[in-house]
C-alpha cells in the first residue's frame, strides 16, 4: 500500500471514530446534565482504563446510565432529580425485597442512598459511590447488586456480634466439644473429588455450588444464568453422574479396586477432613465489601 | 446422589475464591452483558465464593418466568407422529390377531381367559355375574352349534359383548352369542346399500365422495348390534372407533369455493401451503374440495379461478383426527390480484376416526342435515376452538404447549416439548432481545434501542413495530413487555418510560 493511500485511510478512521463518539454523546444525553463532549470522552476513557480487557466495550456500555451516574456524582442537581425520579422508589422496593422486612429494607436503602450521595470527603470533595459505576450493566442492576452487597456485609457484621442469650438459644454454650483433629478419611477420596470438580467447567461448578451447597432452587439458578429451568435440571442430573464417574476413575488410578472405590464413596461424609474452619478463616481474610468500596472510591472497582 | 452431593458440597466449601468482583461486573453478569472470557472468570469466582453467590441471587429481579402459553400445535414433527402411529398400528394388529386366535379356540379356552370379557366384567360386574350364573348346559350349547370363523380385520376389533339401549337410556351389556355374529355380518353387507343413517349422515353419500388420498384403509363397519340401528353405532364407537382413531394420523381440510353471490365455483385451483409443503386440488362441479391426512399445524390455503381474484386464507388450523371446513369466497376481478382473508376459525368437526365420515360432514354441504350441521358448527367455531384448548390441557388432543424464552445471547427461542429442546426463532438479523411477551400466537419481543418485533402466527413471520407517541420514536432499550391480549399491552424502557398500546401497536401512548 502506498504512503498516499495510507494517509487517505487515517482520516477516514478518525472520522468514523468521531461519528461514533458523536452518536454515543447524543445517545447519552450528557448535554442535558451539562457535560461537554470532552468530559464525556474523559468518562469513557476512565471506564476503558478499568475494563481494558473488554472488547467492543463502547457499543455495549449503558452510556445514558453512565452519564447520569457520573453527573450525580459530580453533584448536578438536574441529574439527581432524574435519578430520584427513576430510582428512589425502586431502591426501597428492592431493599424490602432483599431484607424481606419493611423497616430493615428502609434502613438498608437509606444506608445505600447515603453512600450514593457521598458522605465521606477526600480533599474537600464528596466521594459518591456512583463514581464506581462503569455502565457495563444497567444502573438498575448495579443498584440492586450494591444493595445486596451492603446487605450481605451488614449481615456478616451482625453475625460477629451475637449476644450471649442468642448463643445459649442456639446451643453454643452447651455445644459438644469439637474434635480438633477429625479422623482423617481417605485423602485419596478428597483428591478424587477435587479432581472431578476441576474437570468440569466454571459454570458447572457454579451450578453445583448453588444447588448442593447453597440449596438454591432450579428456578433461581436458571434465572441467574438466563436459561430455562429444565436446562439446569438436566445439567444437575448429568453433572452428578459425571462427577461420580470421575471420582471412581480417579480412585481407580490411585490404586483402589472398584469395590473399594464404591465403599469409599459411601463413606460418611463427616469423616472427610474438610476444614470448614480454615475455609471460613480464608473467607474472612477477604476484605469486606465496605472496605473494597473505599478502594473503589479511590479509583478502583 | 446424596452422597455425591455431600462430597461435592464439602470440597466446594474448601475452595479458595480470590478477590471479589465489584458490583459492576456482578450486575453485568446477571444481565448477561459479559463477554465469554469475563463471564468465565466471574463464574470461576462465584462458583467458589458463597458471599458473591448470595449477592448475585439477592440482586436478581423478581421477573416473570418463561411464559407458558397455549397455542395450536404448529411444530409437531410429523415424522415423530408417524413413528408413534406405526407403533400403535402394530400393537393394534397384534391385539386383533391374538383376539382372533382366542376366538378360534374351544369353549374351555374361551371361558378360561378372555381379556375383553374381563374388561367388561370390571366395568359392569352385575351383568357378568348374571352371565356366570347361567346353567352350565346352556353355556355348552354354544360350541355345539356350527360356527363360522370371524373374518380377519386388520384394523378393527370385535366387541365381546352387546350394548343394549333400553327405554330408560341405560346401557346393558350382554354376552354375544356366536350366531349373532353371522347375522351381523349380513347386516354389515347391507349397510351401505340401505344407506343407513350414521349419526345423521348418509353413508351412501359418504361413499360417493371422492377425496384424493383421504380414503381410510379400512372404513370401520358397524358390528355387534342387532336390536336397533343406533345400537350398532354405539358398539362401533366403543371399540372399533377407538382403534381406528389410534391408527389415523393427521387431520383433514375441506370446504367449498363460491363466488360473492354464493354460487359454487367449479374447477377452482385450491392450494394448501403448510409445514411439509404444498398440495393442490381442483374443486369439483359442486365447488367442493378436500385435503386428507394433513399433518397437524397451521396452513395457508389459496383458491384461484379464472375470472376471479385469488383468495388466500392464512393460519388455518388443522388438528389431529379433526376436519376443518372452510368456505372460500372468490371476488370477481383480475386473477393477479389476491384478496387476503383473515383466518376465521374453520368449523372443526369433533366427530373423529373416519376420514371419509369426517369429510362428508364438512364438505357434503348438499345433504340437508349435514348442511345444517356444518352451518351450526361454523357458528360455534369459537366455542370449538376453546374446547380444543381445554382438551389440550388435559388430553393433549390436537393442542400442544409452546414455551417461549430468550437465550443468553438475546435470541428468541421456542420449545414445543416442555423445554426439553429449544429452537432458535429467526426474528431479525443481528438483533438482540431482552424482553418477550407471548399471548396465544401473538408474540412480542423487544431489545436494544427500541427494537420491537411482533408475530401474529406463533413466530412464523415477524413484523418490526416502531412505537411513536407525540412525535417521539421509542429508541430506548426495552426491559419489559407486557401484553395481556393480542391488542393491548405495555413496553417498559430502561429509562423508566412506559409505552402502551390498545390496538396491536398501531398507536401508542407514552407515560
Amino acid at each position: 500500500m502506498s504512503a498516499t493511500s495510507q494517509r487517505g485511510v487515517e482520516p477516514t478512521v478518525e472520522t468514523a471514530l468521531e461519528t461514533a463518539m458523536t452518536d454515543l454523546y447524543a445517545k447519552s444525553r450528557a448535554a442535558e446534565f451539562g457535560l461537554g463532549s470532552a468530559q464525556f470522552v474523559a468518562i469513557l476513557e476512565d471506564v476503558a482504563a478499568k475494563h481494558a480487557h473488554a472488547t467492543d466495550l463502547y457499543s455495549r456500555l449503558h452510556v445514558e446510565d453512565l452519564v447520569l451516574a457520573r453527573a450525580c456524582a459530580a453533584g448536578n442537581e438536574h441529574a439527581w432529580e432524574v435519578f430520584l425520579l427513576r430510582f428512589r422508589e425502586k431502591l426501597y422496593d428492592v431493599a424490602r425485597q432483599i431484607t424481606r422486612e419493611h423497616s430493615a429494607g428502609r434502613e438498608l436503602a437509606d444506608s445505600v442512598y447515603a453512600d450514593l450521595f457521598g458522605t465521606r470527603t477526600r480533599e474537600g470533595d464528596r466521594i459518591s459511590k456512583l463514581t464506581s459505576y462503569s455502565g457495563r450493566g444497567s444502573l438498575d442492576g448495579w443498584l440492586r447488586t450494591v444493595l445486596a452487597q451492603e446487605y450481605v456485609n451488614t449481615y456478616r457484621k451482625q453475625r460477629r456480634l451475637v449476644s450471649l442469650d442468642e448463643e445459649e438459644e442456639e446451643g453454643a454454650q452447651f455445644a459438644a466439644p469439637s474434635n480438633d483433629s477429625p479422623v482423617p478419611a481417605d485423602s485419596r477420596l478428597e483428591k478424587a473429588v477435587d479432581e472431578a470438580l476441576r474437570s468440569v467447567s466454571a459454570e458447572d461448578r457454579f451450578v453445583l455450588a448453588s444447588y448442593f451447597l447453597d440449596g438454591r432452587t432450579l428456578a433461581q439458578i436458571a434465572k441467574a444464568l438466563s436459561v430455562h429451568e429444565s436446562t439446569i435440571s438436566r445439567k444437575v442430573e448429568k453433572l452428578t453422574k459425571v462427577i461420580r464417574k470421575q471420582i471412581l476413575k480417579s480412585l481407580a488410578r490411585q490404586g483402589m479396586s472398584r469395590r473399594q472405590a464404591e465403599e469409599a464413596l459411601a463413606a460418611d461424609v463427616r469423616d472427610l477432613a474438610v476444614d470448614i474452619r480454615a475455609s471460613l478463616a480464608q473467607d474472612s481474610l477477604q476484605p469486606p465489601f465496605s472496605e473494597e468500596r473505599a478502594k473503589a472510591g479511590e479509583g478502583g472497582s | 446422589m446424596d452422597q455425591i452431593a455431600k462430597l461435592v458440597s464439602g470440597r466446594l466449601k474448601a475452595q479458595s475464591a480470590g478477590p471479589h468482583p465489584g458490583p459492576d461486573l456482578l450486575a453485568a453478569f446477571a444481565e448477561n452483558a459479559l463477554q465469554n472470557e469475563e463471564r468465565e472468570k466471574l463464574l470461576e469466582h462465584v462458583g467458589a465464593c458463597s458471599d458473591c453467590r448470595q449477592i448475585l441471587y439477592l440482586a436478581l429481579p423478581e421477573s416473570a418466568e418463561a411464559q407458558r402459553i397455549l397455542s395450536l400445535k404448529g411444530n409437531r414433527r410429523p415424522a415423530l407422529a408417524l413413528r408413534w402411529g406405526a407403533l400403535v398400528a402394530s400393537l393394534t394388529i397384534l391385539a386383533v390377531v391374538l383376539t382372533t386366535r382366542y376366538q378360534s379356540h374351544g369353549p374351555a379356552m374361551q371361558k378360561a381367559i378372555s381379556p375383553p370379557a374381563q374388561i367388561a366384567a370390571e366395568k359392569v360386574p352385575a351383568e357378568m355375574d348374571q352371565m356366570r350364573a347361567q346353567p352350565p348346559e346352556r353355556m355348552n350349547e354354544v360350541p355345539s352349534k356350527p360356527r363360522a370363523l370371524p373374518e380377519a380385520k386388520p384394523m378393527t376389533a370385535k366387541p365381546q359383548a352387546n350394548l343394549n339401549f333400553d327405554d330408560s337410556d341405560q346401557v346393558r351389556v350382554s354376552a354375544l352369542p356366536l350366531p349373532i355374529l353371522d347375522q351381523n355380518k349380513d347386516q354389515k353387507k347391507d349397510l351401505p346399500v340401505r344407506g343407513l343413517p350414521l349419526n345423521g349422515r348418509n353413508v351412501t353419500e359418504l361413499n360417493a365422495l371422492t377425496v384424493s388420498g383421504a380414503q381410510p384403509a379400512s372404513p370401520p363397519q358397524p358390528v355387534g348390534g342387532r336390536d336397533k340401528e343406533k345400537n350398532a353405532i354405539g358398539t362401533t364407537s366403543s371399540s372399533v372407533g377407538m382403534f381406528a382413531k389410534e391408527s389415523t394420523v393427521g387431520g383433514n381440510l375441506g370446504g367449498i369455493v363460491s363466488d360473492p353471490s354464493g354460487a359454487v365455483v367449479a374447477d377452482a385451483k385450491v392450494t394448501v401451503i403448510g409445514p411439509i409443503g404444498t398440495q393442490t386440488v381442483t374443486s369439483d362441479p359442486e365447488g367442493k374440495f378436500a385435503f386428507g391426512r394433513l399433518a397437524p399445524g397451521f396452513y395457508a390455503i389459496k383458491a384461484e379461478a379464472s375470472g376471479f381474484k385469488s383468495t388466500e386464507m392464512k393460519q388455518v388450523a388443522v388438528l389431529d383426527d379433526r376436519t376443518s371446513a372452510l368456505r372460500l369466497t372468490l371476488d370477481v376481478g383480475n386473477a393477479s390480484e389476491t384478496v387476503e382473508v383473515s383466518a376465521a376459525a374453520p368449523a372443526v368437526n369433533a366427530a373423529t376416526t373416519n376420514a371419509a365420515t369426517a369429510l362428508e360432514s364438512s364438505t357434503g354441504l348438499a345433504g340437508g342435515q349435514a348442511q345444517a350441521e356444518a352451518k351450526l358448527s361454523r357458528k360455534k367455531a369459537t366455542a370449538a376452538n376453546s374446547r380444543q384448548r381445554e382438551a389440550g390441557l388435559g388430553l393433549g388432543a390436537g393442542v400442544s404447549t409452546l414455551l417461549w424464552t430468550l437465550s443468553p445471547a438475546g435470541a428468541v427461542q421456542h420449545s414445543g416439548d416442555s423445554g426439553k429442546t429449544w429452537q432458535v426463532v429467526s426474528v431479525a438479523t443481528g438483533a438482540t432481545f431482552r424482553a418477550l411477551s407471548a399471548v396465544g400466537a401473538n408474540i412480542w419481543v423487544g431489545g436494544r434501542a427500541g427494537a420491537v418485533y411482533r408475530s401474529t402466527d406463533s413466530g412464523q413471520t415477524w413484523v418490526k413495530v416502531v412505537p411513536v407517541a407525540g412525535g417521539k420514536k421509542l429508541d430506548q432499550d426495552i426491559v419489559r413487555l407486557d401484553f395481556s391480549g393480542p391488542l393491548s399491552g405495555t413496553i417498559n424502557t430502561a429509562n423508566g418510560e412506559v409505552w402502551a398500546t390498545s390496538d396491536g401497536g398501531q398507536t401508542w401512548l407514552r407515560k
